[in-house]
């Protein structure tokens, strides 16, 4: 409904442009539109934020001052102090949700640090994937517990770095037929977290945010896409790009048929159109400079101006009747 | 939370004929979201960058010179203006827009070759500028055009080493964009110069922080500090009328730290509260991304830059939490609470 449109700067802006609002009233249109309650509050959190972010680099600056004459005890007490503390904040009703929700997140961060600290003091000699490992592994309890979509990206970042190092310490993975491989094994986490997420948004809220589906889908979806450019570039490995498509065409039905999302369909139609066109243009490119060049624009046009109709046409029909 | 304004309110209220300003909106409705604009922009750039390379090649083939390198440019420039007048849709939209800026790219290299100048190359931007941006109504041309007419004249100036010429490019930049921000004009729309003439002094001061050795700044001098203060003081005036005491009393300790602020801070940290306290006025959340995320890359690159060991730099951190802690207070107290 037209007259439900929330009004700020933005919409004061189109209307002066559009000759709409006479000049005298553009500066009071900017005083009605701006919200003063959510400026007040932005206001506050702000200054608090860049408050307690000072306190804290000046508590980090301190330790990182005296690191090198504390005892090995030291070091670790202070860490596992700083564990403990942030999971049981976490655990205080009296503190806003979302100070108890980055809480758990820090525990879950400085578990890590601990990890490296104690590998250094000890030389425990452990391959780096071992410890990102040990990482997810010690802090997945408090990921299933947390009801957090932003703890849960953090977790996916420590697994696919396990298997980002994982895949790095192995030399077949280095190999043309190896590093397409690597890309889906580093891409999985993120497609696994996806695939969880679309099953549990309908039980637990808080997987709702927007951002909680498209960061694992664009992670999962690029990975993937970059592993069938290896292959298309290089002319080796096929089964990644059939692997590619498949993922294409699945994500392309589950988002415009049973969980409609526009952003997501964007990223799909942006990364189907940048395999076709590199494999058009790889196909047809030849020695005679100029004809390639010519060709390849034809190419990319047809296929990027065919993908931007396709975007239109969803826009347009999905505006009709609406969307999630 | 407060009740948001609706549309049909907010005419009311400024007594607007309400078809007007439905009609006026009408077709922003209609518009794509940025990221369906970003796909057909990925390839419409993509087209137009090969289409200027293969038109390159066939140049530099037949005639080895400026001249005829000069007469493509304007040749893909005026192609470009008309695709972007004919065409409506987003992908040729984006194709006439990359075709413009490949013909004005290929003018400029035209000229800096032939007259082995950058003072006259940068002039060649500036009429650009002048003459192109109120004709092609589009503004990612203008945030790129205007851009490039601020960048190269500075590095002329810097390469002339005139540090008041560049003093004096702050004293336009800086109070320039403030004023395009605050006072917009029509029916060209300057937003996306305006963002250019605030955006130039903090990422001089960003890229001079990476290479200290070019010692690139706008806002260091006495013209910086200057441009910095007008740039401050014209929100906060603005603001003023609309306060109760309590929030003048804010407003006067908060005037009080932005001139400190101003006269002892990087030109960065000053740089990025000045598009904090414009976020504030206006109420534009990209203003406020902007402010909080040069306020933090300066803050780190300040702190990191010093000539300080870790514990001095821990105490002024703190120092300096401290003195935020209390304006967090003051603002709970003279704002926050008294509201109902």
């Amino acid at each position: 409904m037209v007259s439900e449109q929330p009004v700020d700067e933005r919409v004061v802006h189109r209307l002066w442009l559009a000759g709409a609002l006479p000049r005298e009233r553009y500066q009071p249109a900017l005083r009605l539109a701006r919200d003063d309650g959510f400026w007040r509050r932005w206001g506050e959190r702000a200054v608090l934020a860049l408050a307690s972010g000072h306190l804290l680099a000046g508590v980090l600056f301190f330790f990182a001052f005296n690191w090198q004459d504390l005892t090995p005890f030291a070091k670790l007490a202070a860490l596992q102090g700083g564990v403990v503390v942030a999971a049981l904040g976490s655990r205080l009703p009296i503190l806003p949700e979302l100070v108890r929700e980055t809480l758990l997140i820090a525990a879950t961060v400085l578990v890590g640090v601990l990890l490296a600290v104690f590998g250094q003091i000890f030389q425990t000699g452990a391959d780096a994937w071992q410890l990102f490992a040990a990482w997810a592994a010690l802090t997945l309890p408090w990921v299933l517990t947390g009801r957090s979509a932003g703890h849960w990206l953090v977790w996916m970042v420590v697994v696919q770095t396990a298997v980002l190092t994982y895949v790095d310490d192995i030399r077949w993975f280095k190999s043309d037929d190896g590093e397409p491989v690597a890309m889906i094994l580093i891409a999985l986490p993120a497609l696994l977290l996806l695939i969880g997420r679309e099953l549990m948004v309908g039980r637990w809220d808080w997987l709702r945010p927007g951002w909680a589906r498209l960061v694992p889908l664009a992670v999962a979806l690029g990975l993937l896409f970059f592993g069938a450019e290896v292959a298309v570039v290089g002319a080796t490995a096929a089964w990644t790009m059939l692997v590619f498509i498949v993922a294409l065409a699945a994500a392309t039905s589950l988002y415009s048929q049973w969980r409609r999302d526009f952003a997501a369909m964007a990223l799909i139609v942006l990364l189907g159109c940048g395999f076709v066109a590199t494999a058009a243009v790889q196909m047809t490119s030849f020695h005679d400079d100029i004809g390639t060049f010519l060709l390849a624009t034809l190419e990319i046009s047809l296929i990027f101006g065919a993908g931007s109709w396709v975007l239109r046409r969803i826009h347009r029909s999905w505006s009709d009747v609406g969307h999630d | 939370m407060t009740e948001r304004l609706t549309l049909e309110d907010f005419a009311q209220r400024l007594h607007l004929p309400a078809d007007e300003v439905h009609a006026a909106l009408a077709e922003q409705r209609r518009a794509l979201p940025w990221f369906a604009e970003a796909v057909a922009a990925v390839g419409g750039w993509l087209a137009a960058l090969t289409l200027t390379a293969a038109f390159s090649t066939l140049i530099a083939g037949a005639a080895k010179n400026e001249v005829a390198l000069g007469i493509l440019g304007l040749v893909i420039l005026v192609a470009g203006m008309a695709g972007h007048r004919r065409f409506t849709g987003a992908f040729g939209h984006q194709f006439a827009l990359a075709l413009m800026l490949a013909g004005q790219t290929l003018m400029v290299v035209a000229v800096g070759v032939g007259s082995e100048s950058l003072r006259i190359t940068a002039m060649v931007t500036v009429v650009l500028a002048v003459v192109l941006v109120p004709l092609v109504p589009d503004r990612m041309h203008q945030f790129l055009t205007v851009g490039a007419a601020v960048v190269l004249p500075l590095i002329a100036l810097l390469e002339a080493k005139a540090p008041y010429a560049t003093q004096g490019l702050a004293l336009i930049c800086v109070p320039g964009g403030v004023a395009l921000l605050l006072y917009p004009t029509r029916p060209l729309d300057t937003r996306p110069a305006a963002f250019v003439l605030l955006l130039a002094a903090p990422l001089c001061d960003a890229i001079g922080g990476f290479a200290a050795d070019i010692g690139i700044s706008l806002a260091t001098g006495w013209g910086g500090r200057l441009a910095y203060l007008i740039g401050l003081g014209w929100p906060l005036a603005l603001l003023w009328p609309q306060l109760e005491k309590p929030g003048r009393m804010l407003m006067l300790g908060i005037g009080a730290a932005a001139v400190t602020a101003v006269l002892l801070l990087p030109a960065g940290l000053v740089a990025g509260l000045l598009f904090l306290v414009l976020a504030y006025t206006i109420g534009s959340r990209l203003l406020a991304g902007l402010g909080v995320a040069l306020e933090v890359f300066f803050m780190t690159h300040y702190y990191y830059d010093l000539r300080l060991d870790l514990m001095a730099k821990s105490l002024m951190l703190a120092a300096i939490g401290g003195v935020l802690l209390a304006l967090w207070l003051a603002w709970r107290r003279l704002i926050t609470e008294p509201q109902p």
